[in-house]
Parts: structure tokens; C-alpha cells; sequence
């Protein structure tokens, strides 16, 4: 286990390393620090032993006292080199977060939509936010105290031979004690904690979902049942954790007695293998050392769980980071002409978002220069799969799509983007101002282009009633907007961005008939010398259109006028007849 | 201080047996602990004696039973005392969330379910943070110094006094210095709220970003976010970075004082080098409790105010009857006749009432339509119907009986509402449709309410079926099948009264055709023999769809708070006010083509 556990350490090291490099002088003077550290600890039981033996032994107080000064003076020196070793490690574990999330985020930023559709939002949070900093813990608690603590260790293995061979070898004796104890801790604990972790997970989903859905369960009166499944998360957690405890209960006594028998032994061999030659200051200073030698080594033991998670972390963000990134810049972009153009193609294009499930069967259409044309058709004919497909947000599997006769895989992507806005279904909200929902954020777009692009698209109504007007937090609790004044936000939004070409993917969610009607109003502006496709669920946006699209699942089927199409005896007007009917 | 803590008292008085116990053999620990360094003083100061080794050998013996007697004190004491502290984490677990589950919807408006849940998750973890080793190390500490103490004074009361006084202020250091971190600290947590909050925002919102190009934009401010987050980090970390090893360099400061004058004591003979070492055996044995002592100390304010925020929850009034006896009027079983008389509310924080002045009656076996524009009231009224909402006394009766003084458990069972928001638990879906006072599903019910909400086709064609399980783990539903579910979840409680809060709104027309269409004709020919309540199927359609709207026989029509219309649909669309008015505009702007019910149309 441990074998297959190590084979993607060193490989992941890569990972870390460019990070570590940018800070090669932190890392010296950090090191410096804590061998330094280690050495005015170490040096403790040596000046103990002289005080021992020659100053007290010797009879000399004014010795004695130069001893202690010297003690002192050591302690001091450890404590200050502890103190800046432990800065510098954090702040190089700092620097290493911040460099490292923000390039998980533009990796992130760099992932196909197909990766989203994938992966849960959870999944890649965890990334920036569990997964990095479990690498920051594996830098400055992993790499570095865990080093640090080895070395220690050795370094007080080595001053114990230093003082006395006999007495160090007595010490050693007791090590693999430690070590099985140890061992047999760290399985039980690892046991412990995973089922305390599953039991923690189920506790806080049970616990979300109840406080969440509390008026769900007063209403179908399910409160008995509800009760019982958490206290049965509740047990499995208490039982996890008595594991747990019972682990620690025993590992703390079991070290203890361990390290007592070092001291006995060392005892022991003092008398019995070296009788009057013993040097009581010896025994001092590996009384003092055997003390230090444990600890360390406790530490790496308790750290062990972390070091662990902090590789499985890394690894995760090791396979995040090697992600294949499709959707990206072409290397030789082909820059269109500064005329504002307009013109969108589908060419035989095929698309699906899973393998096996076509959506878009080869289709083919064109939208000229100013053009407005509706697509319509029922329920996953693939409408909407078209608002993915011109802006890159997904790549076709054949065919192609351009714009302005540019295939678009061709186009630099924020130049495609620019050209182009998308007003999706479900519009989603930032937490901010009205205001910097509208200009997304952009320093470039000021109060007044976001006023004036509120009032074109007839959202500066709402917008201005809200109690702090365009600075109004959208998100604040108790403040939800409507389904229609989020698309009010959108068009504007889009309205800023003054594109060349629109894609509107209409809310089927219904909207109350008067922001409709400001909807419909605000609709003409946005399209105004625009070419257009308006994925439409309503008839009044069919009305507004040049050319109406039928869609059935993924080809094109019917094609021409609302009134052209309703003479014809085809999809198109048994989709009308079918909603005529529920209206009559 | 301890007032706080009341409601643990009787969950530790639960383990009072185990807790002596626990107590016992802390005593016993350091009792023991107390003779170990003596035989270690004995054994040295025969150390290389001739023909001392019998001798030396009964010391080591000694000293290591007595060490082993510590173990096993430790170890039981440990598992005991720790042990009761998570028994009283669970009861406190328990009682918390069974306290929440009881509140009604009027607490939950008043605190965010975010606070709740930090409340029973992170404040919890304080408290019990503080209790196993409060109740642990506190006593420890104490009973070992006490062990101790008599000891250490016997051999050298001066340099006794000197290392009390030292333990002191290293206990006052810790005390001092840790609380100071803990804002420092906060301001971290804080931030990394911050930063996990702008995650998920950039996360879920990838797609919009994406189409306006604002990843460079949005890098700078995640930067900056993390920029700050690093400066504050950086606090905590030089904050920790020099306290710990300046304890740890504080305890060795004994080792200092125990050299220096206990050599001198030795060096004018007032003590033995075996002494000495006793010194400095007792010291290190009590490094750890005086460390934890100074830790708990230091958490203790943390913890108060972790279980005052809990205390909040515990103490928090359940609604109670308004009557003078102070208990529940009982509810007549049977169909419920609503009656509305003059019917205001507001909600807690509103400035102006959402409801003034409705009264109207809704009775058993009508289709009753409730409609009027955003934030007319409807949702408003919806609410105090099911209940969800608590009426105002005097103002809602429900088969006679005062809403405010009815018995909330009578009163649901009268009720099967389908909620504007759909809330589904990451369950099966059987256990989603078949929610209800016990786990046992009957299943041609089930089937029937699936059928009836036009969801068992889909759920067929589903690998597992009903038991595919609902969330992260499992399925992902559409907004339509989501409310259909709901729908099957309200049709299997069959209870007398069926409420749509705007619950078809992400159904396409002719799903909610036919559900309608279905909820008629259960109504017609079963009426409600099933739920063994007599008296016919009440149906109470929330809705701006006049599609919907015109299948009821009544429609009340609200207006900013006001009923200002109630009628048919005929009538109302013939009196040419506010209904006329939004079926013109509905009608005109009705959709042509079926909504989405994928996430990919």
C-alpha cells in the first residue's frame, strides 16, 4: 500500500516546485533558521551536562552561574531562530496559496464548458479553496516541518551517541516500541476519522436539508421520521468518534510508558554496565534528550493524516491541471475586418454533449448582416445547444460554424466574444450592485454607459425603485429578483457589451404580464441594427422576426415566415394548433 | 459564566457514573505520576554504587509499576471523561436539531439558514472543543500540581516556589497571548469566506463570464480577494509563529532555574544531585497539563459565546396558542371550510402590510383561483391557507376553529400543498413522493400520484426507477420535473385540501393541462375515501396563468394586498377590471412553443 502510495510523490513534487523556486532565498534563510533553532535546543542538555559535571560536581558557583548565563543565552537564541524559521515557512506557504489559486483559477477559467457539464460546481470549489490550501499545509506543515521534525529527531539521535554511546544505545531499544505503538495508532486513527468523516458529511446534509426544507417537513408532517434518520447520523458519528478517542486514550499513556523505560534503561546500563564510571551529567542530558526525541516524532505521527490528504489534494489538482484544454486561442488567430459584419453560418454541423446523444444533426443555415430569424421547436430539439455553439462555449464534433466568415475555432475567443452577446435562459446574478451586474465588472464601463444601457432596455424602472437604486446589492437576502427583471439585467447587460450580433435564449419560466410587456418594448432597442437569433417561446417575439427556424430533434425540418409556415401542413403549425388549443 | 452552560448540566448528569469514574482515575493517574520521579531520584543516587544493583533494580521495578499504574489511570481517564464529552455533543446535537425541526416558518424568516446551520455545526464543535478538555485537563492540571506540590516543597521549598511561580506566569502568558489571536483569526475566517463565496460565484457564473470575456477582470479581483486573505493569513501566522516556541522557551526557563539554584543548593550540600534530577522529572511531567491549562483558559470565551449563540436556538419560544388555557384547539376532521375575516399581515421587518382587509370564504370541494400581479399578496395568502405562515387571531378559521389556536398537526393534515420553490432531499424518489409521518411507502399510491402528476413515465425510464436517489450522488432533475415531483409528493398525502402555490409555473402548458385534467377527474370520482377524512376534494389553484385559472369556479383577484375581484373567469373577463386586463396581455404574449424541461433545449 505504502509502495503505491509513493509512486506519485515525486511526481507530484513537480507540481510544487516551480512555486518553491520563485522563493530560493525565503527558503535559505527559512532552513538557516531552523537548523540554527535545532542546534541552540541541542545545545541545552550539553551545557546541562557541563553544569552537572564540572561546575556542581566541581564545586564551582561562579562556573555554575556562567553555565546558566550560557543556558540562558541559548535558550533565547533558539527561541528567536524557532520564531523566524516558523515565519518564514508560513509566509513561503502563503505565497505559494496565492500563487498557486489563482492559477487553479485560470486554468478554470481555460476548461471546456464539456468539463462543467462533468463535474460537479462542488467538485471544482474544492479545488480553489480545500485542495490548495491542503498543498499549502503540505509545503509548510508537510515538506518542511515534517523535514524539520526528522531532522530534529536525527539530530538528537546523534547528540545522545555524542554524550554516551552506552546510554544512546540503551535509548534506541526502546524506539521500535515507539514504533509499533505508533503504527498501530496512526490504522487505528485513519479508521477513526474516516468513518467520523463520512458521519460528519451525512450529519451536515441532513442538517441542511431539514433546516432548508423545514416547512416541507411541518407540512407533510414528516418531523418523526426526520428526527429518527438524524439521530441515527448523530449515533454513527458519536460511535465513530469514541473509536477515535479510544485510539488517542491509549496512544498517550502507551508513549509515555515507552519513553519512561528509555529512562529506566538508561538507568539501568548507567549501573550496570558502567558503574562508577557513570557521569551523572549524563544521565541529565539524556534524560533531556530522550524527552526532545519523542516529541518530534509524536509530531510526525499526528501530522501523518494531514500529509496524507495534503497528497490526495495535490493530486487532484495534478489531474485538474492536466485537463486538455479544447477550447482555446488558435495559434494563428485570423483577424477579421473592423467593419461590424454580422453574419452567422452553420455548416453540416454535429453536435453532442454526450457521445451517442446527438443533439445538432447536420445543420445548415445562415443569418445575413442584420438579419432577425426565431428558432423554434419542442422540447430538446436543440435550440439552445445553438447560443453554445457561436460563441465557443462548446466545439462542434463536425461541420462548422463562422462568423463574419470566420470559422470560429479560427477567431481570437475574446475578439469572438466581443463581437457577439448572449442572453441565456436562466440569467445568472453576481453578488454586487445592480450596477456591476450590468457592467460585469468591467473598470472600463462607467456609471453613466450602465445608466443610459438600463434605461434603453427599460430595467432603469425597477433598477431605481430598488431601496439603494443602482447600488443595490442584487443578492441580499429577502431581495429576489423576478424571472423578468433578471432578463431586464441581461439585456442591459448585453446592451453595454454593444455587440454586432445577438443570441437571446427567451425564460420559459413565466413572467408576469407587465414586465413582459417591458420586456417586449425593451427587445426592440436590443435588436436595433443587430443581426440576431432569438430562440423564442412566445409568440410576440416570432411576430418581430425575418425568417423563423424549425428545429426537430437537432435537424432543421421547416424554414420561412410565421405566415408562410402556418399554410404549410407541417411542424410548425401543429406546434401553434397544439398551444391554440390549450388557449381556447 | 455557568449559567450558559445549563442545558449540558443534565446530559452530564446522564453520564454522572462514567464521569466519576473518569474523575477516580485521574486521581489515580497522578497519584502515581507523584512516586515515579522519587524512584528515579533513588535509583541515581545508588547509581554506581558498589553492590547497590538489587537495590537498583527494586527502584526501576517500582517506579516503572507505579508508571504503568499512570498509563492505565491515564487511558481510563481519558476514555471516560472524553468519552462523556461526546455523548454530551450528541445529546446537544440532538436537542438542537429537534428544537429547529419544531420551530415554525416565522423563526426561519427571522434567521438566515446559514447562521442556523453554523449555529449546530461550528458553534457546536466550540462548545464541545471546550468541554472534554474543560472538564479533563482543568481537574488534571489541578489535582496534579496538588500531587505534586507536597513533594517538590519537601525537597526544596524555595526552588518550589520559584517553579510554582514560573508555571504561573507561563499559564498567564498563554491566557494573555492566545485570546489576541482569536480576532486575528476571525478576520481570516472571515476571508475565507470571502474567498470560497467568489469561487463559487466565478464557478457557477463560468458560462456568463466566459461570453463576455471578463476572466482577466475577474482574475484581478479573485487577486486582490486573495491578497488580502494572504495579509491577514500572515497575521495569525507571525501571531502563532513566535507564541508557541516562547512558551515552550518559557517551560524550559524552569530547567534554568532548577540548574542554577538547585545546583547551588547542591554545591552547598542542601540537596543531591538525584534530587535535582527528581526536579527536573516532576517539571517535564507537568510541560503538558500547565500548557493545556493556559489553552483551555484561553478558549473559554470562545466557548462561552459558541453555546450563548447556541442557547439562542434551545431557547428559542415555539409558537403557543393564543388561547388563555395555552393549549391547541382541536380541528374538526373533515373537508376544510376556510373563512377569512378581514385578513391583514405583515411580515416581521415589512413596512407595509403584504395582506390588508381580505376576507373571503373557500369552500369544501371548489376549485378556488387565487391571482393577481408580482407582489399583490397571493404567495402572501397562500401561505396563511396552508399554515406555513401563522394568521393573525381572529382572522382565519378553519372549519370553525381560529387558525392561531389550531392544532398545527391537525391543521396539516388537512393540507397538501405544492410549494412555489420545490425542496427535494438528497433521497430516493420514492422517499421524495412518499414523504410523511412514517417511512413505509404504499406503493400503488405512489404510482397513482406519479401517474396523476405525469411524472411515471420518466421515472420508468429510469435505471433504477424510484430508487434512484435525488442530488449530488445521484440524478439531476429539471426545474418541470422537479415541480412535478412536488406535485406527486402533495397528491400522495391525499389530503382534503390541495393548494398550488404558482406550482405549475415550469411546466409546459400541456403537462399542466393534463395534471389539471387529472386532478379533476381524481376529484370527481374518488373524492377522499382514501385519507378516511370525509367530505369532497378542495383545490386551491396560485397562479397568473389564465390557462389555469379559468378551470376554477372562483377566482379571488388581489391587488396590493386588497381583494379587488372575485368572480369566474367569464364573469371577471366580462367585468373588464384587472383580470380582463391581464388576460388580454396574457393572451397576447401566451407562448407558442413548449417550454424547456431540459438544461440542454
Amino acid at each position: 500500500m505504502d509502495e503505491k502510495k509513493r509512486k506519485p510523490d515525486l511526481g507530484l513534487l513537480r507540481l510544487v516546485a516551480p512555486y518553491l523556486r520563485a522563493h530560493k532565498p525565503l527558503i535559505a534563510v527559512s532552513v538557516f533558521a531552523l537548523l540554527a533553532g535545532h542546534f541552540f535546543s541541542l545545545s541545552l542538555p550539553f551545557l546541562t551536562r557541563h553544569a552537572v559535571d564540572v561546575d556542581i560536581k566541581g564545586g564551582d558557583p561562579a562556573g555554575l552561574g556562567r553555565t546558566a548565563f550560557l543556558f540562558g543565552g541559548a535558550l533565547l537564541l533558539g527561541f528567536a531562530f524557532t520564531a523566524g524559521s516558523n515565519l518564514g515557512v508560513s509566509y513561503l506557504g502563503q505565497r505559494l496559496l496565492y500563487a498557486l489559486r489563482l492559477d487553479v483559477l485560470r486554468k478554470v477559467f481555460r476548461l471546456p464548458s464539456g468539463y462543467f457539464d462533468r463535474t460537479s460546481t462542488g467538485t471544482v470549489l474544492t479545488h480553489l479553496t480545500n485542495d490548495v490550501e491542503a498543498v499549502r499545509q503540505f509545503v509548510s506543515e508537510g515538506l518542511v516541518t515534517v523535514a524539520g521534525d526528522l531532522i530534529l529527531a536525527a539530530f538528537v539521535f546523534a547528540a545522545m551517541f555524542a554524550v554516551n554511546w552506552r546510554l544512546a544505545l540503551a535509548t534506541a531499544v526502546s524506539v521500535p516500541l515507539f514504533l509499533l505503538a505508533t503504527a498501530l495508532f496512526r490504522k487505528a486513527i485513519r479508521t477513526g476519522f474516516r468513518r467520523v468523516r463520512a458521519a460528519n458529511s451525512e450529519i451536515n446534509t441532513a442538517l441542511v436539508e431539514s433546516l432548508g426544507g423545514h416547512s416541507v417537513i411541518s407540512l407533510f408532517r414528516h418531523r418523526t421520521p426526520a428526527i429518527r434518520h438524524f439521530d441515527g447520523r448523530n449515533r454513527e458519528y458519536l460511535d465513530a468518534y469514541r473509536q477515535v478517542v479510544d485510539a488517542y486514550a491509549a496512544y498517550f499513556p502507551v508513549i509515555e510508558v515507552v519513553t519512561h523505560l528509555s529512562l529506566a534503561l538508561v538507568l539501568a546500563v548507567a549501573h550496570f554496565r558502567m558503574g562508577a564510571a557513570v557521569k551523572p551529567g549524563e544521565v541529565f542530558a539524556l534524560f533531556a534528550l530522550i524527552n526532545m526525541f519523542f516529541r518530534p516524532l509524536r509530531d510526525l505521527a499526528e501530522n501523518f493524516n494531514t500529509f496524507q490528504s495534503a497528497l490526495a489534494a495535490l493530486e487532484r489538482i495534478d489531474r485538474l491541471m492536466g485537463e486538455p484544454e479544447p477550447i482555446a486561442d488558435p495559434p494563428r488567430p485570423r483577424l477579421p475586418g473592423r467593419a461590424p459584419g454580422g453574419e452567422i453560418r452553420f455548416e453540416r454541423v454535429s453536435f453532442s454533449y454526450l457521445p451517442g446523444k446527438p443533439v445538432l444533426r447536420d445543420l445548415s443555415f445562415s443569418v445575413r448582416p442584420g438579419e432577425k430569424v426565431a428558432v423554434v421547436g419542442a422540447t430538446g430539439a436543440g435550440k439552445s445547444t445553438l447560443a453554445h455553439l457561436v460563441p465557443r462555449l462548446y466545439d462542434v464534433d463536425a461541420g462548422s460554424v463562422s462568423v463574419d466568415g470566420i470559422d470560429v475555432r479560427e477567431w481570437p475567443l475574446a475578439g469572438l466574444r466581443e463581437r457577439l452577446a448572449v442572453v441565456p435562459q436562466n440569467v445568472f446574478l453576481f453578488t454586487g450592485s445592480a450596477a456591476d451586474n450590468i457592467r460585469l465588472f468591467a473598470p472600463e464601463v462607467g456609471r453613466q454607459a450602465v445608466v443610459e444601457a438600463a434605461r434603453a432596455v427599460n430595467a432603469h424602472g425597477f433598477i431605481e425603485r430598488l431601496p439603494k437604486g443602482y447600488d443595490e446589492n442584487v443578492l441580499e437576502e429577502g431581495m429576489s429578483l423576478s424571472t423578468g427583471q433578471k432578463q431586464l439585467l441581461a439585456f442591459a447587460r448585453a446592451f453595454v457589451a454593444k455587440p454586432s450580433l445577438l443570441i437571446l435564449d427567451e425564460a420559459t419560466a413565466s413572467i408576469d404580464s407587465e414586465t413582459e410587456a417591458l420586456i417586449e418594448k425593451s427587445l426592440d432597442r436590443l435588436l436595433e441594427g443587430r443581426t440576431a437569433i432569438l430562440i423564442a417561446h412566445r409568440l410576440s417575439t416570432i411576430r418581430r422576426v425575418d425568417r423563423i427556424l424549425v428545429l426537430h430533434q437537432g435537424r432543421l425540418v421547416q424554414e420561412g415566415s410565421h405566415e408562410v409556415l402556418l399554410k404549410q401542413d407541417g411542424l410548425y403549425r401543429q406546434l401553434y394548433e397544439m398551444q391554440a388549443l390549450a388557449l381556447a | 459564566m455557568l449559567k450558559t452552560f445549563r442545558p449540558l448540566f443534565p446530559l452530564l448528569k446522564k453520564h454522572a457514573a462514567v464521569l466519576t469514574a473518569g474523575f477516580l482515575f485521574m486521581f489515580v493517574q497522578n497519584w502515581a505520576l507523584s512516586l515515579v520521579p522519587g524512584y528515579v531520584r533513588r535509583t541515581l543516587d545508588e547509581l554506581g554504587g558498589a553492590n547497590r544493583g538489587p537495590l537498583v533494580w527494586k527502584y526501576l521495578a517500582i517506579g516503572t509499576a507505579f508508571m504503568l499504574l499512570a498509563a492505565v489511570g491515564m487511558f481510563l481517564m481519558r476514555k471516560f471523561i472524553i468519552g462523556v464529552s461526546r455523548h454530551v455533543e450528541y445529546g446537544l446535537r440532538k436537542a438542537i436539531y429537534e428544537k429547529l425541526i419544531g420551530l415554525d416558518s416565522a423563526f426561519y424568516q427571522a434567521n438566515q439558514t446559514g447562521d442556523l446551520t453554523s449555529r449546530a455545526t461550528n458553534d457546536l464543535e466550540q462548545v464541545r472543543t471546550l468541554l472534554g478538555p474543560g472538564l479533563m485537563y482543568i481537574p488534571n492540571t489541578v489535582s496534579r500540581l496538588a500531587f505534586f506540590a507536597p513533594a517538590m516543597f519537601a525537597l526544596s521549598p524555595g526552588l518550589s516556589l520559584a517553579l510554582f511561580a514560573q508555571l504561573a506566569a507561563l499559564v498567564l502568558a498563554i491566557f494573555l497571548v492566545l485570546p489576541r489571536m482569536r480576532p486575528l483569526y476571525q478576520r481570516v475566517q472571515e476571508q475565507t469566506g470571502a474567498v470560497s463565496s467568489r469561487a463559487w460565484q466565478l464557478v457557477s457564473g463560468m458560462a456568463t463570464l466566459k461570453l463576455f470575456s471578463r476572466e482577466k477582470v475577474e482574475e484581478a479581483r479573485f487577486a486582490e480577494l486573495n491578497r488580502e486573505y494572504l495579509k491577514r493569513s500572515m497575521g495569525v501566522a507571525i501571531f502563532t509563529g513566535w507564541s508557541w516556541p516562547f512558551f515552550f522557551a518559557m517551560f524550559t526557563a524552569g530547567d534554568l532555574l532548577i540548574l542554577y539554584f538547585g545546583g547551588r543548593s547542591v554545591i552547598q550540600g542542601r540537596l543531591s544531585l538525584g534530587e535535582l534530577l527528581q526536579f527536573s522529572v516532576m517539571m517535564g511531567v507537568l510541560t503538558f497539563p500547565v500548557l493545556s491549562l493556559g489553552w483551555v483558559m484561553s478558549m473559554l470565551q470562545q466557548g462561552v459565546s459558541a453555546m450563548a449563540r447556541i442557547r439562542r436556538i434551545l431557547d428559542a419560544e415555539p409558537v403557543r396558542p393564543t388561547r388563555a388555557d395555552g393549549v391547541w384547539a382541536p380541528v374538526e376532521t373533515r373537508s376544510p371550510e376556510i373563512e377569512l375575516r378581514a385578513l391583514s399581515y405583515s411580515y416581521p421587518k415589512a413596512s407595509k402590510p403584504s395582506l390588508e382587509g381580505v376576507s373571503a370564504r373557500i369552500r369544501p370541494g371548489e376549485t378556488l383561483g387565487i391571482t393577481g400581479p408580482v407582489g399583490c399578496g397571493k404567495s402572501t395568502l397562500a401561505g396563511l391557507i396552508s399554515g406555513t405562515l401563522r394568521a393573525p387571531p381572529g382572522a382565519l378559521f378553519i372549519n370553525g376553529t381560529d387558525a392561531s389556536e389550531a392544532d398545527p398537526e391537525e391543521f396539516f393534515r388537512l393540507m397538501a400543498v405544492v410549494p412555489q420553490e420545490t425542496f427535494l432531499f438528497s433521497k430516493s424518489m420514492r422517499a421524495n413522493i412518499a414523504l410523511g409521518e412514517d417511512d413505509e411507502v404504499d406503493e400503488a399510491r405512489l404510482m397513482a400520484s406519479s401517474r396523476a402528476a405525469s411524472l411515471d413515465r420518466e421515472i420508468a425510464g429510469l435505471a433504477k426507477g424510484y430508487d434512484e436517489i435525488i442530488g449530488e450522488r445521484g440524478i439531476t432533475l429539471s426545474g418541470g420535473q422537479k415541480q412535478r415531483m412536488a406535485i406527486a409528493r402533495a397528491l400522495y398525502k391525499r389530503a382534503p385540501l390541495l393548494l398550488f402555490d404558482d406550482a405549475l409555473s415550469a411546466v409546459d402548458s400541456r403537462t399542466e393541462q393534463a395534471i389539471l385534467e387529472a386532478l379533476r377527474a381524481a376529484r370527481m370520482e374518488a373524492g377522499n375515501q382514501a385519507s378516511g377524512i370525509p367530505g369532497p376534494k378542495t383545490l386551491v389553484l396560485v397562479s397568473h396563468r389564465i390557462s389555469a385559472l379559468r378551470l376554477c369556479d372562483r377566482i379571488l383577484v388581489l391587488d396590493q394586498g386588497r381583494l379587488v375581484e372575485e368572480g369566474g373567469h367569464e364573469a371577471l373577463l366580462a367585468r373588464g377590471g384587472l383580470y380582463a386586463r391581464l388576460a388580454r396581455i396574457q393572451r397576447m404574449e401566451e407562448e407558442v412553443v413548449s417550454p424547456e424541461a431540459a438544461s440542454h433545449g
